[in-house]
């Protein structure tokens, strides 16, 4: 097995998979977010959630972040990061999630901490449903895609109804200029609206997170 | 005679000892890897270990300070030059102790419980000894002060560690035997051959090493020159006998950590640079080995590493063995305090699996 590719910055934020990187990679191109930590794209949520300890130990680690789905419960999918942190030896890990996105203060020998949970940090969904927010008010065709999927009968419908937002962001997309283009070019290209507030939310919580200085205050409740 | 209590460190905390100030590790396994950088105290962990387990006796300074390059003259008091060596030597053994004339002190043991605490002192004490150090009168002159535990206590003059000890103590059982990068010399490893051969542990050794040699028969020690014993085999198919060398320096390597770990029984193993001199294809096997006897023999192991390869040969092993091995990074505060950052079994095989550095 080769070596660990040597990790030339010392923040890290991990990925749930590749249209998370993506999408992550356009936002911070939009608003020239410096390149100051790497994205890693990992395997899937399972895998992300199960070995992410290793990374909190990495040597010289500063600032590490996830970015993962909620898929049925974030409230569920956080507390499970949060005995994580816990058992690590962070102190005061909030229980509830928020809105803002989730910054803790690191500890002697652990870096700061980030989580963001897919799409917004409160309810179901997964990075298509953030994506979904990002589509200019008032589109048509997000109108369109949605009628469409309505009319496939039952029975020729593959996908179940938890994916349903998935297909629908997929049809839009196939709709546009260049059709098919996956969710992180079609925020370079303009498809989807960087400034949605939702894309604001999520890059100001990756400044605060590998930016800015963190300020003491930030998390405490 | 009746075999002494196994020793198990369950916990550790070393103070004073070279390059530690101080260093708390709360769990340990029955095979513990040590990584980081250069400066980071592994060495002087493994140092502070030997001391421990040999319970401060004469010997266990003298080892350490010979192989760390110190020549001991057999009669330092009779020159202030050779005297000033020597004590320099043993107060460098000490954290921060490097020409100074207060009293310094070294802990290594458990945090809390299990086996005794050992505690050593350098006191610089007058003396009236005019006729055996007549030059020292004004400074004093050092004496180690050891105790191991609260009934065990012994104080010994510095100059008493040039003295080489009397063989009978030499051939004692150890209570840690330590490998040194690129293995241990070849005349060293007939002693501790001499001390199984035809005993159970003989065919242990021959299985281990029948990892890198698959045609090894048997094994012997011969002198070549006049004084110095060498390891030779005997190869399936082959007339003569055919030196270890000459197969590599893995062969030697695997020879010195199975003998050492057999004449480890009841104590430590340890292993400074582990990767030294081994291929990677056979650390898998070597950690095999190590991790089977180190649970069959009541070993506790300790081995240092830089190697990636390493690590994940140790990992795949610990995976397959119930023993239960830990990995620890070694990493120098700002204080001077030693951090060590501990693994599971279970967090080094995720580092290996998802390549997350842990060196």
């Amino acid at each position: 097995m080769p070596p660990p590719r040597p990790r030339q910055l010392p923040r890290l934020l991990w990925v749930e998979g590749n249209d998370d990187s993506a999408v992550t990679q356009s936002l911070c191109e939009a608003y020239d977010v410096p390149e100051n930590f790497e994205v890693q794209a990992k395997s899937g949520v399972v895998e992300l959630l199960r070995t992410f300890v290793a990374e909190l130990k990495a040597p010289g680690m500063e600032r590490f972040g996830l970015v993962v789905d909620a898929n049925g419960d974030a409230q569920a999918r956080w507390e499970s990061i949060r005995r994580t942190l816990e058992a690590e030896g962070y102190a005061d890990v909030p229980k509830q999630l928020r809105s803002q996105g989730m910054i803790i203060p690191g500890t002697p020998h652990r870096p700061v901490f980030g989580a963001w949970i897919m799409p917004d940090n409160s309810g179901k969904g997964a990075v298509e449903d953030f994506a979904a927010k990002l589509i200019p008010h008032g589109d048509m065709l997000w109108n369109h895609a949605s009628d469409a999927i309505g009319r496939i009968p039952t029975a020729d419908r593959r996908f179940p109804e938890v994916r349903r937002s998935k297909a629908q962001i997929h049809t839009w997309l196939a709709w546009q200029e260049f059709p098919g283009s996956p969710m992180g070019q079609a925020i370079t290209k303009g498809d989807l609206d960087p400034k949605a507030p939702l894309a604001v939310a999520f890059v100001s919580w990756l400044r605060r997170l590998m930016v800015n200085n963190v300020p003491e205050t930030e998390t405490t409740p | 005679m009746s075999e002494p209590e196994p020793l198990y460190l369950s916990s550790l905390r070393v103070e004073g000892v070279r390059a530690i100030r101080s260093l708390e590790i709360r769990e340990l396994g029955r095979v513990n890897l040590f990584v980081g950088t250069n400066n980071a105290g592994k060495t002087s962990l493994l140092e502070a270990l030997r001391l421990f387990a040999a319970r401060g006796i004469p010997q266990a300074f003298r080892d350490v300070l010979l192989l760390r390059g110190v020549e001991l003259s057999p009669t330092p008091a009779a020159s202030l030059e050779e005297w000033g060596i020597l004590v320099e030597s043993v107060q460098s053994l000490f954290h921060g102790g490097f020409s100074r004339m207060d009293d310094l002190t070294m802990k290594v043991g458990p945090i809390s419980g299990g086996s005794p605490v050992l505690t050593v002192s350098l006191e610089w004490r007058r003396t009236n000894d005019l006729a055996r150090f007549p030059q020292k009168v004004s400074a004093g002159f050092p004496t180690l002060v050891v105790d191991y535990g609260n009934d065990d206590h012994r104080e010994m003059q510095v100059e008493d560690l040039a003295v080489p000890p009397h063989p009978y103590i030499e051939n004692q059982v150890p209570f840690a035997v330590f490998v040194p990068p690129f293995g241990i010399a070849e005349g060293r490893l007939g002693a501790l051959w001499d001390r199984i051969t035809l005993t159970e542990w003989e065919s242990q050794i021959l299985a281990a090493l029948r990892i890198i040699v698959p045609g090894l028969e048997g094994l012997s020690f011969i002198f070549e020159g006049n004084r110095r014993r060498v390891p030779v085999a005997k190869l399936k198919n082959a007339a003569q006998p055919v030196p270890l060398r000459s197969m590599g320096e893995g062969v030697n390597h695997l020879l010195s950590i199975a003998l050492a770990m057999v004449n480890a029984r009841g104590g430590f193993l340890l292993i400074d640079e582990f990767e030294n001199g081994l291929y990677h294809a056979v650390q898998n096997e070597i950690w095999d080995v190590i991790l089977d006897l180190a649970e069959r023999l009541d070993v506790q192991v300790f081995a240092s590493t830089h190697s990636w390869d390493c690590i994940v040969a140790f990992q795949d092993a610990a995976n397959r063995s119930p023993a239960v091995g830990m990995l620890y990074r070694l990493e120098r505060e700002e204080d001077g305090a030693i951090y060590a950052e501990t693994y599971t079994e279970e967090e080094v095989a995720i580092a290996a699996e998802q390549q997350i550095e842990v060196r």
